[in-house]
């Protein structure tokens, strides 16, 4: 993973406010809509750049939306999401998606279409009509299956695969896409506990090794706790508070956000808050 | 375990991906389409041989009689039997490609029947004939899409199964005009307006052809390049999007594109069932492919139309079937066939 270089953004025009401290992505007062409907209102959020960020918060809280907006996949009604300095709502769809991915909760493979075919589709941003598969397009690919542990299945059809085995050439592709920002929306979701913790084994992998700033969405409280670097909290469409998952969780906390009766002791293996509801 | 290996070709900086099994698909197609093209040419009242088109081309016509029936009748017949396909086929693999249905061709959803209210209300309201019917066939054809893609718009994007039920509704509609229309109209003026509903390619003539192969070689190139963003977006729109695909810009011009030619073919030979919805389908399953081929689909199109046109000059009744009703009951039962029987499509484990 480590021969994947990420190339930051070239601006071409001056960034309006960047400081040597800046982190890449921030969100700055970012109100976003969901089908006419808002779902959060003056979110500001700085990504912490190389770090595994988890976002956690009660269904409907508006994790999901906040992250379809880090990428512009949902236009904010009001405030901006930078890049380096830019607005991402500015920036040419391909330029963006060479910097920031997105791995959604839903998505089709085509019927028929072999694994190998599939993460090349993660190549897109770096293609052209005339550019369609170069020889680096292959090397990344390759890679990325690599990365992914689904060199062995390459060629198989997605649809003969089972749920573990797809979510991981899902996981493939957005690798492909060589981003130095990926987003992932519940990732584990669908997925036994055993293939939960692999994959989040090889993101935090992905994140140690390969440098990359990663920021998920996560259900399960005791998992955010255990892989992220920094967990952001989130309440009708607010961040209620974030920072370390030693530092932040608390009884307080989670009767407050979820309503959680729960007491919290130290996990023997990993050394991360336990929370065990009472 | 099929494996369907890519020929990638590269040259300087360019490279491109030609589906192996497609590509031996497509030239044994287009090689069939010729021959079945040179038949088309020759047989009639006035069988023609392949020594006599050869003097035709090369401008020494035996007679008169020949040159007319080949350079004013058969040709622009057989140029519009074969664009007209050609554009149904590769409007269907577009439509195909937006629903992600594959009954979401222009006939299921509305924009043919918006051509024939176009073409009814010229013919049965004005008295109109020829070539004007061609431009009020498209302007129904292209209101009715607008219409449609505005209808099923909400929040600034287009689902697919809001655009599949909307066209559906649409379509309902535009029949039931239709039908008034015809019932309505004068008894003489509605058995022509009829004869133009059932598809047909008798006594076209060049102004038939160049409107519908101007829009063929204008739009393929830019639709060709369209589908790769497209194949990204029947994947879902929240993976396109993230991966730099302008999802609702790229819907728009494809969806343009594609009524546009829809549009042409219909206004060139009336509406004409089952091409848009079979050929994307046919070339789909028999190159085994996972993305929606353009190419296979455009020339699926142009060979069953041939193949439909060939039928009904070579029926052996004296009775001239329209071949919209011939392509029909072809491409019907061959996508039954396919269907059913699950043929094409093993995925073994």
């Amino acid at each position: 993973m480590n021969a994947i270089s990420h190339s930051r953004i070239a601006p071409n025009q001056q960034p309006t406010e960047v400081t040597a401290s800046a982190p890449r992505l921030q969100a700055q007062e970012l109100s976003l809509s969901y089908a006419g409907k808002p779902v959060s209102s003056d979110v500001s959020l700085d990504i912490k750049d190389g770090k595994f960020s988890v976002i956690i918060g009660p269904n409907g809280c508006g994790k999901s939306t906040l992250l379809r907006g880090l990428c512009n996949l949902l236009p904010p009604s009001t405030g901006q999401v930078l890049l380096d300095g830019h607005n991402i709502a500015r920036l040419p769809p391909r330029k963006l998606a060479k910097e920031v991915g997105l791995l959604p909760q839903s998505a089709q493979a085509p019927p028929g279409i072999t694994v190998v075919d599939l993460v090349a589709r993660g190549r897109y941003p770096h293609q052209g009509p005339f550019r369609q598969q170069s020889v680096e397009d292959e090397r990344i690919v390759a890679m990325s299956m690599d990365a992914a542990g689904v060199s062995d299945l390459a060629h198989h059809e997605v649809e003969t695969l089972s749920g573990g085995q797809r979510q991981r050439v899902w996981i493939a592709l957005v690798l492909a896409q060589e981003t130095p920002i990926l987003l992932l929306d519940e990732p584990t979701t669908y997925l036994d506990i055993a293939h939960q913790l692999d994959l989040l084994s090889l993101l935090r992998k992905l994140n140690r090794e390969g440098g990359r700033t990663i920021v998920a969405v996560l259900h399960d409280l005791n998992q955010a706790c255990r892989y992220a670097d920094h967990l952001v909290v989130m309440k009708d469409g607010e961040i209620i508070t974030e920072g370390s998952p030693a530092a932040l969780m608390t009884s307080a906390l989670l009767q407050q956000v979820f309503g959680l009766d729960a007491v919290i002791i130290n996990d023997p293996v990993s050394h991360t808050p336990l929370i065990v509801p009472r | 375990m099929t494996v369907a290996p890519n020929l990638v070709l590269r040259w300087w900086r360019w490279s491109f991906i030609l589906a192996r099994r497609a590509l031996w698909l497509n030239l044994i197609l287009f090689g069939l389409i010729m021959l079945g093209s040179s038949a088309a040419l020759m047989i009639g009242r006035l069988p023609i041989g392949p020594y006599e088109i050869w003097q035709v081309i090369t401008g020494n016509a035996p007679t008169r009689a020949i040159e007319h029936v080949l350079i004013d009748i058969r040709l622009p017949r057989l140029l519009v039997t074969l664009g007209a396909g050609a554009a149904l086929g590769a409007s269907g693999a577009v439509f195909q490609s937006i629903s992600r249905n594959p009954l979401g061709s222009p006939d299921v959803i509305g924009f043919t029947a918006g051509a024939a209210t176009g073409a009814l209300i010229w013919i049965i309201g004005f008295g109109g004939s020829g070539a004007n019917v061609v431009i009020a066939a498209l302007t129904g054809a292209l209101l009715t899409g607008v219409g449609v893609y505005m209808l099923a718009r909400k929040h600034g994007r287009v689902s697919a199964y809001r655009l599949v039920l909307t066209g559906i509704g649409v379509g309902a509609v535009l029949h039931a005009i239709n039908a008034l229309l015809l019932v309505k109209g004068d008894i003489d003026v509605a058995i022509s307006a009829n004869l133009w509903l059932a598809g047909s390619v008798d006594g076209r003539d060049w102004g038939h052809v160049w409107p519908l192969w101007l829009g063929l070689i204008v739009l393929i190139g830019p639709l060709l390049i369209g589908m790769r963003p497209l194949g990204l977006i029947e994947m879902g729109d929240d993976l396109a999007g993230p991966l730099g695909v302008p999802v609702e810009r790229v819907r728009r011009w494809m969806l343009l594109g594609a009524l546009t030619l829809a549009a042409l073919a219909t206004s060139a030979t009336g509406p004409i069932a089952f091409v848009a919805l079979a050929a994307p389908q046919l070339a789909r399953r028999l190159g085994r492919s996972s993305t929606q081929p353009l190419v296979g689909a455009t020339l699926f199109g142009a060979g069953l139309m041939l193949c439909a046109d060939l039928l009904t000059r070579l029926a052996p009744f004296d009775l001239t079937m329209p071949i919209g009703q011939v392509t029909g009951i072809i491409g019907g039962g061959y996508l039954i066939w396919l269907l059913t029987g699950n043929r094409l499509r093993k995925t073994p484990p």
